[in-house]
């Protein structure tokens, strides 16, 4: 009784420690002799995927090596994680307004002798370079253009031409035009254009007047007189009677607005446009140019660009993945597949996808004066508070004092975070 | 037998050293994976933190003293507290008032009835979340409800209202979370004497009687169960509001939980891991309390009052 006893106590004892010590031990061998890259990203849509699984095969061709995934589905929390436990992939996507926390923390290394800055629009290669240099290749751009329903307008009695060219005009000439929607389609039926109470979509009101929100020193600034008075202009929208946010109408956001016959323009970004061709087959649409502001033409720009990690064990092939994703054959395929925008020009002038939608050429143009949504380390925080508070101020009859309350509220909850 | 120490047998020791060995993996896991992360989060909370780079600055104290001055802690409490007010009484009610119908011999259908009203439990907290912003939307079937029996004019948005939008989180988590309740105090009602009941009758008891001086006595430590159960879980509420706010806290720090806030100075970039480490002890601390309070109010130890 007694050595079985032993015997067994022994051995249940060395296989639980083989177990464990296995269990971490054996991940790490893989196909030997093959180098492996590792990249991180997120999942798109299906096309998405397909075009970056399209990708990854062809540089695994080019350069007989292994392409190993890594998905995220949070990745402004999953990735400072692997940062801090040393398992990052070797390249992964960055979007612009996350550039700076990365770049702070010197994670990211400089790419300035792999691709040249000057390959893409200038506005672009500025969002991902600190200092003159380069340290994340932008793979494709977003912006934001006004897309008209031509079946509202026609019905309403409005010619397209009518449209104002800036946003002063707008708000003298929405309350007229949203009258005669309202006697085509009945009240509250169909509105004029949409206004988003999100940061990023009033961002370009924010900064004009060369006004930034966030201090050098990383405090939050919304309430200074020259940005409220700016703001204002937000809020007139909303008191022309013309304008509302598409949860006011209902919808989750301004595509599915625009898709339903919510709105008669909409102020949305170049991946709703295959979605209103593919989804809603019988919206007739144009699409418009950004309203100037101040007289100045303006709109916001979306990047993700690929950015290599410090301590990448396999810098050549990392390197050569950057230069492959970043460069005018990678770049073609990715953009052609998927329905973004190039951010080299060379890509954009012999872009098939261009040619045969013209419509989409009012984006790309955009990118030459768009600004990029991006402002430090403290603009998460900053969104997130604003998103608090600013929808008390963004109803119909808002004054003045409306919007600075909550912009000093704004201010007193982000700076509240900031400080801790 | 001995029982002075030098003669602990060597069958004893033999007994012991095989204990502790067949604990010993176990105990190990739960070393690391429990108490030396712990111990890490008190050191956390003493420095200043950057993970990535794996510095810890010691900050005199800095992370306590902003605990002071943190007027999102307080708005967070409040809405925690009122959380846990409002829902805990109202599963532990509905869940014991439920299971005593459905323990009921002359109830049809038993079977079915349980089967259907466990459902909700079974259904993960994300999915339920953005089916009840689908029924909630302004456009949805509650709005629609309540417009055609004209008890509003116009449709409340609930999702995005400083008043409506913790109050839907409240409905949400107690309809989730009382068939679980409802459950466990089912098992124990089976073991409740039905010649209790019959006694009780001949005596002149209607239900309400029955289920106040009879059923409520006879679950009491199951109840202390059920609301230490409760108010454990709706203190450490955080998916929920996430998905409703979109991380923000809602409108005006109106679901603001505790829990949201540590995520947000945890995941911020402004390296506040040690300052949310704080609020996680503290939120411990506050948990550790209010159910020592909800034990000793609920009679204590159920086996030595009764």
């Amino acid at each position: 009784m007694k050595t079985w006893k032993k015997f067994l106590t022994t051995g249940v004892l060395a296989a639980a420690t083989v177990s464990m010590a296995a269990c971490s031990g054996g991940s790490g061998s893989s196909d030997s002799g093959k180098e492996t890259l590792t990249i991180g990203y997120w999942k798109g849509s299906d096309t998405e995927n397909a075009a970056l699984d399209t990708l990854i095969k062809q540089f695994e061709e080019d350069n007989g090596v292994k392409v190993e995934s890594k998905v995220y589905t949070d990745i402004t929390t999953q990735l400072p994680t692997d940062l801090a436990g040393g398992t990052a992939p070797d390249v992964f996507y960055i979007d612009s307004s996350f550039y700076p926390y990365l770049q702070g923390e010197g994670v990211l290394n400089d790419i300035s002798d792999v691709v040249s800055a000057d390959d893409y629009y200038e506005t672009l290669a500025s969002a991902f370079s600190t200092d003159g240099k380069l340290y994340a290749a932008p793979k494709d751009v977003s912006t934001l253009a006004i897309y008209a329903n031509t079946a509202i307008f026609e019905k309403a009695g409005i010619a397209l031409s009518e449209v104002p060219t800036s946003y002063e005009e707008f708000i003298k000439w929405a309350p007229g035009a949203q009258e005669k929607i309202d006697a085509a389609y009945g009240k509250g039926q169909v509105y004029l254009m949409n206004l988003n109470a999100d940061l990023a979509r009033n961002w370009p009101y924010m900064v004009a007047d060369d006004q930034n929100p966030i201090e050098k020193d990383g405090t939050v600034n919304t309430s200074n007189p020259t940005i409220v008075k700016n703001l204002m202009t937000a809020i007139d929208l909303f008191n022309t009677g013309a304008v509302a946010t598409p949860q006011q109408v209902g919808a989750g956001d301004e595509g599915a607005g625009f898709g339903t016959g919510k709105f008669a323009l909409a102020l949305t970004g170049n991946w709703n446009y295959q979605v209103f061709k593919t989804q809603y087959k019988d919206l007739k649409f144009e699409v418009l140019p950004n309203m100037t502001y101040k007289g100045e033409k303006v709109t916001m720009q979306f990047t993700v660009g690929w950015g290599q990690y410090k301590n990448t064990k396999v810098k050549d092939l990392a390197d050569k993945w950057i230069q492959f994703v970043g460069g005018k054959e990678g770049m073609s395929s990715w953009t052609e597949a998927v329905g973004t925008l190039a951010t080299r020009p060379d890509v954009a002038e012999s872009s098939k996808n261009l040619a045969e939608n013209p419509a989409l050429q009012v984006h790309q143009d955009a990118i030459e004066y768009a600004i990029a949504w991006q402002n430090g380390t403290n603009l998460a925080t900053l969104q997130s508070s604003y998103g608090n508070f600013i929808s008390e101020a963004f109803k119909k009859g808002a004054a003045q004092a409306d919007l600075e309350a909550a912009l000093k509220q704004v201010d007193e909850d982000a700076n509240s975070k900031i400080k801790k | 037998m001995t029982t002075s120490k030098p003669q602990a047998s060597k069958r004893q020791m033999e007994e012991w050293i095989q204990g502790y060995s067949f604990l010993a993996p176990a105990l190990l896991v739960i070393f690391v994976f429990f108490i030396l992360s712990i111990l890490f989060a008190v050191y956390l909370t003493f420095h200043d933190v950057n993970l990535i780079a794996h510095t810890y600055e010691w900050n005199d104290f800095r992370n306590f003293s902003n605990l002071l001055t943190d007027k999102q802690l307080i708005r967070a409490l409040q809405n925690t507290a009122f959380f846990a007010l409002i829902v805990v009484p109202a599963q532990t009610a509905i869940a014991l008032i439920m299971a005593y119908v459905l323990a009921n011999r002359e109830v049809k259908g038993k079977k079915f009835f349980r089967l259907i009203y466990f459902l909700p439990t079974l259904t993960s907290s994300a999915a339920l979340t953005l089916i009840f912003m689908f029924i909630f939307n302004q456009n949805g079937p509650i709005n629609q409800m309540l417009m055609s029996l004209q008890i509003i004019d116009s449709p409340i948005n609930f999702i995005n209202d400083t008043e409506w939008t913790l109050r839907v989180i409240m409905a949400m988590n107690i309809w989730s979370t009382v068939p679980y309740f409802m459950t466990i105090y089912l098992a124990s009602l089976v073991d409740l004497p039905h010649s209790l009941y019959e006694a009780a009758e001949i005596d002149g008891a209607n239900a309400i009687d029955k289920l106040r001086f009879i059923t409520i006595p006879y679950l009491r430590p199951i109840t202390t169960y059920v609301v230490l159960s409760g108010i454990i879980g709706t203190f450490q509420m955080f998916d929920q509001a996430y998905i409703f706010s979109g991380g923000t806290g809602g409108p005006v720090n109106s679901t603001l939980t505790v829990s949201l806030l540590i995520y947000q100075y945890a995941f911020g970039q402004n390296h506040q891991m040690g300052y949310a480490a704080v609020l996680a002890i503290l939120l411990a601390i506050i948990i550790f309390i209010v159910t020592r309070i909800a034990e000793k109010l609920n009679g204590g130890n159920g086996i030595e009052n009764s």
